[in-house]
């Protein structure tokens, strides 16, 4: 990012504490990075950023690798995927969840009638056909992560059918 | 030694999907954007219903400065299988009075590489199309230096 362009970098320090700002770069990491490249990019000290996710570690958040090199930090997959089906759950009711898996279901159905393809593999595949034009290449890349994408949350929605009361629980009620 | 701390090891479970890292981004920047002091709310684009592909954001014209009715940054992020290699994104705003402009990372016609800005002052006029770079591999804080750029372009149209 040039300089010059730092009014949104102003208002996030503005408006978030350091915590907040390392765990949000930490929790969207693209790839294990060390902490001085996540504090880069929270804007933060290097001791700071350390210090926060050593504490999101603890906190069985995020992991560590601790190899030969560096010391890198990823967010821990099974805790985010977890994450995302109680917020499911939790957002949703049983029935809005149904509605929501019929229209995921729906689409797939739509593109393996309309693409004449039974998987996003088969999807990427058919780029080579000399039917489809260059443009028509990136869009067909496109469907195919979109589909992979809705298989994904397909998965994540029946994990928050099949576990809903747990998800949900609150503290214990008193008498 | 805490249970979280592990060796990555090439030969154990099978990584984190492309999929899954787009749900987790979407959700990290859905929760990061509700901090601006201009955003209201950041919802599914109109016809979501629950498939999550993509958020919209929706400004408050008032905090924003403009003389709109409605203002909206859409939010697309695509990451590559190779986590190496750079997502595609679009961080595209566009209001009520027509203004249509966005950041944009992904394969396109108009320039050489993949980022560009791409803009139009009318909904009948073609976008302009210019190469741009990126110095961040942050979702996070890529949006937020793109929330300032939009502030930035939107004020000096006044």
């Amino acid at each position: 990012m040039s300089d010059e362009s730092n009014r949104g970098t102003e208002r996030w320090i503005e408006e978030t504490s350091a915590f907040d700002r390392v765990r949000s770069v930490a929790f969207a990491l693209q790839q294990p990075r060390t902490a001085g490249q996540i504090a880069k990019s929270a804007h933060v000290s290097e001791k700071t950023a350390r210090d926060h996710l050593r504490r999101l570690v603890e906190m069985d958040v995020m992991l560590e690798e601790t190899g030969e090199g560096p010391t890198t930090y990823y967010p821990d997959p099974a805790y985010m995927r977890y994450r995302e089906v109680r917020t499911l759950a939790r957002e949703h009711d049983r029935d809005e969840l149904m509605d929501i898996v019929a229209t995921l279901k729906g689409d797939i159905e739509k593109w393996r009638e309309e693409l004449d393809v039974e998987t996003p593999d088969e999807l990427r595949a058919s780029v080579a056909d000399a039917d489809v034009s260059e443009e028509a290449v990136y869009e067909r890349q496109k469907l195919a992560e979109d589909w992979e994408y809705t298989e994904y949350r397909l998965g994540l929605i029946k994990d928050a059918l099949a576990e809903y009361d747990r998800l949900t629980t609150g503290p214990p009620t008193t008498a | 030694m805490t249970p979280a701390r592990r060796e990555f090891v090439a030969d154990g479970p099978p990584g984190e999907s492309a999929a899954e890292r787009r749900h987790r981004t979407l959700t990290e920047l859905k929760r990061t954007v509700r901090h601006h002091p201009a955003v209201d709310i950041a919802t599914g684009a109109q016809g979501d219903d629950g498939r999550f592909r993509e958020r919209e954001v929706t400004f408050d014209p008032l905090i924003l400065g403009i003389d709109a009715d409605r203002a909206a940054l859409r939010i697309e992020w695509r990451p590559r299988p190779d986590p190496t290699d750079p997502a595609y994104f679009v961080f595209h705003y566009h209001d009520s009075t027509g203004r249509d402009f966005g950041w944009h990372r992904e394969p396109n016609p108009h320039v050489d590489g993949l980022e560009h800005y791409q803009g139009r002052t009318a909904p009948d006029q073609e976008y302009d199309y210019e190469p741009t770079y990126f110095d961040s591999d942050s979702p996070v804080d890529l949006l937020w230096d793109i929330l300032g750029r939009i502030e930035e372009r939107v004020s000096e149209e006044l």
